[in-house]
């Protein structure tokens, strides 16, 4: 019997039933609106990858639940109809890029990974808080993750519940930052953050910790100034003669500082007052980019 | 005292033969002895008796006990006894013995001097006898009943009042069901009181509040009440407020443990508010609390074949089975459910967010297309028309339900979804206790698109989808595993059709077994409007043929099939093995 069984079904039929997809070229699904990703994250890596001349196409997702990881973006390698597409996240990508220019994996240099460290937490905890919490400059970005629907109270309160988990999120990461630690001590907890933690577990916060604006503040001034400082009259931040992984994590938040932040606000006021650091953001957006700010 | 002598006639009493009888009478002391365990028994029906005037002459022993009856007898001391005088110098019939020692006892009683015989035999044949005479006064009762009612048909009368008992739904409530049987058309003639008595009773059972139900009518009591009227009493028993209950389900391709806790009654106008928690395999997680009340007294009548109900939901989904992806949902729904005699209407409001999410690592990339939140705000009717004799194995009648959905009222999705299922079973040989079975399933979901891009908006659907596939549905192939595919996922369809003949015999040389025997052929293919060649797709469906058993438990239904795919698209997943066990309430 067992020789028989094989042979069925006795009629296979291909009804194109099959989905298609190709890629020639790598494609990065980021959050974004147009040819420029909003997300810090996304545009990094989108710098990043034409700093190094990788031609790629960008496929506005924004949603995070698409990615292996649940945060964007990701980058799709090129493959042919019907084979698994191979996806990668993070410091894959870099990985895949000194593969593809034949650049040595190298290790970073102390000073390279302190600078490093300012930008990606010092810096960063900087532009979300004003990018998210501070309200004079975050009255768009609600929009900008979650497109308001037009007459859909339904959608609205969906919307903001989004946000709002995306900015308990991140008030943990900015807190841990200006705390200067891991652990955060639990300071209140609402009724209905409390029903949502036991009902509906998540790792992700139900309810955004108190920021420290003034703080913020505070690690801004000094960010900024030590960064203006290391680049002094270079083109790129480390003194090389091209531009590396930092100089891509830079540029993506001093760009969106500038370009995302209304003038009155504190932050993009505060580098627009660096001037050498205006100008670098300017000079990589127009060259790579091909965008003025 | 003594026993006297005389015929005997019983009428609705029971008869104790008592062994040995003519040691202790003379053959011309015959007595009727009448045995009862429980003397209030014997007491009623002896009213009985009174009440349909026998002439009888009994000589009546209420005892609690055989051993007692028997001691009782042998000193002649009953209980009660009486003895119509009028009878006195009538001419006694010479009745001879012998009353024991026959070779044929009479209806067989056990006789406790012969071998084998014991005290057990001896209660069981009394019991016996008992339970006879019991159903023979239940008769006669009922047939005088029946006179009685018959002669007094014409008779006027009037329901004045309904009174319940033992009730604790509010006034309001029973006053608005009773309006109809007391306002409209009152009843001039006992029959017609019988009538809406009759109705009345069936009105109030069918809201399944209450456990037991007596019916009586009593003369008015109402000061104003005239010759003829009449009140009719209810006296009611109410099931629990509180319901609870554990299980353990498993049908349509998954298994789940359940707990559910209903409130019955709750504000006296039979609602019922009910919360249910499960844990399963692909639906992980689930719970929900409901709330279903008839239309309340203040908008309409209450009646119980109409409900309003309203939920809230919340579900984990695991759809790795044949898709790399878990699926989070919380919402409401509001429904009007009529039940009309020939079938249900179901109209209802659903409101839910679903978020698809936690995908494989391997998942595929129209997966993460569909990845993220959407919210679906629907519309739905839904008419069910179901004739069948057994809804898991009927062998005649037929089954049909339609679904129409329009999702577009404010949610993020965007389409019309049309379904109909039907089915018809025939007996072909009814000596042979044979049958077939027909059936056949259709659907249609139609993306609007509405603000979103076309593509955006047709990736966000992978909830609403049919599937197709599995051994409640096209048997021989994997559950939900027919259709559109892209890498190990199946995507689901927006377009599909099923049908399946099966033949279904009972078991051999064991035709009252709940196991029958069963062949198919089934058929279906599932398609994408996305298809290039939608028409082509739709013309070449998968099939399966198959022989199997059917085991019919009470509450599901369980097949064990052997077969084959005959025919199959490219991306359809087959059973690895030829053997396939469904377990389901509804199959193709």
């Amino acid at each position: 019997m067992n020789n028989y069984i094989p042979q069925f079904p006795l009629k296979r039929v291909d009804v194109g039933q099959a989905a298609k997809h190709t890629a020639t070229t790598p494609i990065l699904w980021v959050y974004g609106r147009s040819s420029i990703s909003f997300g810090p994250e996304c545009l990094k890596w989108q710098i990043y990858l034409l700093f190094n001349g990788i031609q790629f196409q960008l496929k506005a997702i924004n949603e995070a639940n698409a990615s292996p990881n649940n945060r964007l973006p990701f980058l799709e390698l090129p493959h042919r109809e019907g084979q698994r597409a191979v996806l990668l996240k993070d410091d894959e990508i870099k990985g895949y890029v000194e593969g593809v220019t034949g650049s040595e994996p190298a290790e970073m240099e102390a000073h390279e990974s302190e600078l490093l460290q300012l930008v990606e937490k010092q810096l960063r905890a900087s532009f979300l808080t004003y990018h998210f919490f501070v309200e004079s400059s975050s009255r768009d970005t609600p929009n900008l993750y979650f497109p308001a629907s037009k007459d859909n109270k339904l959608v609205e309160v969906q919307r903001m519940h989004r946000y709002n988990r995306m900015q308990a999120s991140l008030s943990v990461e900015i807190a841990k930052v200006v705390q200067g630690k891991d652990d955060l001590e639990q300071t209140r907890t609402t009724l209905s953050a409390w029903f949502f933690a036991r009902m509906f577990p998540s790792t992700e916060p139900y309810e955004a910790v108190p920021i420290d604006v003034e703080a913020v503040d505070r690690i801004a001034a000094d960010t900024l100034a030590h960064l203006s400082s290391r680049l002094g009259s270079a083109e790129w931040v480390l003194g090389k003669d091209k531009p590396s992984y930092v100089d891509a994590s830079l540029f993506a938040y001093l760009y969106l500082t500038l370009s995302l932040l209304p003038p009155t606000s504190h932050l993009r006021r505060r580098l627009t007052g660096h001037i050498n650091l205006t100008h670098y953001t300017q000079h990589i957006a127009s060259d790579f980019l091909k965008a003025r700010i | 005292m003594t026993a006297q002598t005389g015929t005997s006639v019983t009428s609705g009493c029971h008869l104790l033969s008592v062994p040995n009888l003519s040691r202790k009478l003379s053959p011309q002391r015959l007595a009727t002895v009448v045995y009862s365990s429980q003397p209030e028994h014997l007491i009623q029906r002896r009213r009985c008796n009174e009440s349909i005037a026998t002439t009888s002459l009994d000589v009546t022993f209420a005892t609690p006990n055989y051993s007692t009856a028997l001691s009782a007898l042998n000193g002649f001391h009953p209980y009660h006894y009486h003895q119509m005088s009028d009878l006195e110098g009538v001419e006694l019939p010479n009745i001879r013995g012998p009353f024991s020692e026959t070779a044929s006892p009479r209806e067989q009683e056990p006789h406790l001097d012969a071998t084998g015989e014991d005290l057990q035999a001896k209660r069981a044949w009394l019991d016996e006898q008992l339970q006879k005479r019991l159903n023979g006064e239940y008769e006669t009762m009922g047939r005088r009943l029946e006179e009685i009612v018959t002669d007094s048909r014409d008779s006027p009368a009037k329901l004045s009042a309904i009174r319940v008992d033992g009730s604790t739904l509010r006034s309001s409530f029973l006053a608005a069901i009773f309006k109809q049987h007391l306002d409209k058309d009152p009843a001039r003639t006992l029959t017609e009181v019988l009538q809406k008595s009759r109705n009345v009773h069936h009105n109030l059972a069918a809201f399944d509040l209450f456990s037991a139900m007596e019916m009586k009518l009593d003369p008015a009591q109402s000061l104003f009440a005239r010759q003829g009227d009449l009140d009719l009493a209810l006296k009611v028993r109410e099931r629990g407020k509180l319901w609870a209950k554990s299980s353990t389900d498993v049908g349509n391709g998954e298994g789940s443990a359940n707990i559910s806790v209903r409130l019955r009654n709750v504000f006296g106008g039979a609602e019922n508010v009910e919360a249910q928690a499960s844990y399963g395999t692909r639906t992980t997680s689930a719970f929900n609390v409901s709330y279903s009340s008839p239309i309340p007294e203040f908008v309409t009548t209450p009646t119980p074949n109409t409900r309003l109900t309203a939920q809230v939901f919340q579900a984990d989904r695991d759809h790795s089975a044949y898709a790399g992806i878990k699926e989070f949902m919380v919402g409401a729904r509001g429904s009007l459910n009529t039940l009309q005699s020939y079938g249900a209407h179901d109209f209802t409001y659903e409101a839910v967010w679903r978020n698809l999410g936690s995908l494989q690592p391997n998942a595929s990339l129209s997966l993460r297309d569909s990845a993220g939140s959407s919210i679906k705000s629907s519309v739905a009717h839904s008419f069910t028309h179901d004739s069948r004799d057994d809804i898991h194995m009927s062998t005649r009648g037929g089954y049909l339900n339609t679904l129409i959905e329009y999702a577009g009222l404010g949610g993020t999705v965007n389409f019309v979804k049309g379904q109909l299922q039907t089915s018809i079973s025939r007996p072909i040989d009814t000596k042979l206790q044979n049958y077939v079975g027909l059936s056949f399933r259709t659907g249609a979901l139609l993306p609007l698109g509405g603000s979103m891009s076309e593509e955006y908006a047709y990736a966000k659907l992978f909830s609403d989808r049919f599937r197709l596939g599995g051994p409640t549905s096209v048997r021989m192939f994997g559950h939900n595993r027919l259709g559109p595919r892209d890498q190990e996922d199946h995507l689901g369809g927006d377009v599909y059709y099923s049908g399946g003949v099966s033949l279904t015999t009972p078991f051999p040389t064991k035709p009252h077994w709940n196991l029958k025997c069963q062949a198919f052929v089934n058929a279906g293919q599932l398609v994408s409007l996305k298809n290039n060649n939608l028409t082509n797709a739709l013309l070449n469906p998968s099939i399966s043929a198959g022989v199997g058993l059917v085991y019919r438990f009470t509450p599901i239904r369980v097949e064990l099939n052997f077969g084959v795919p005959l025919v199959a698209s490219a991306t359809d997943i087959a059973t690895t093995r030829p053997m396939q066990l469904g377990v389901g309430l509804e199959f193709l």
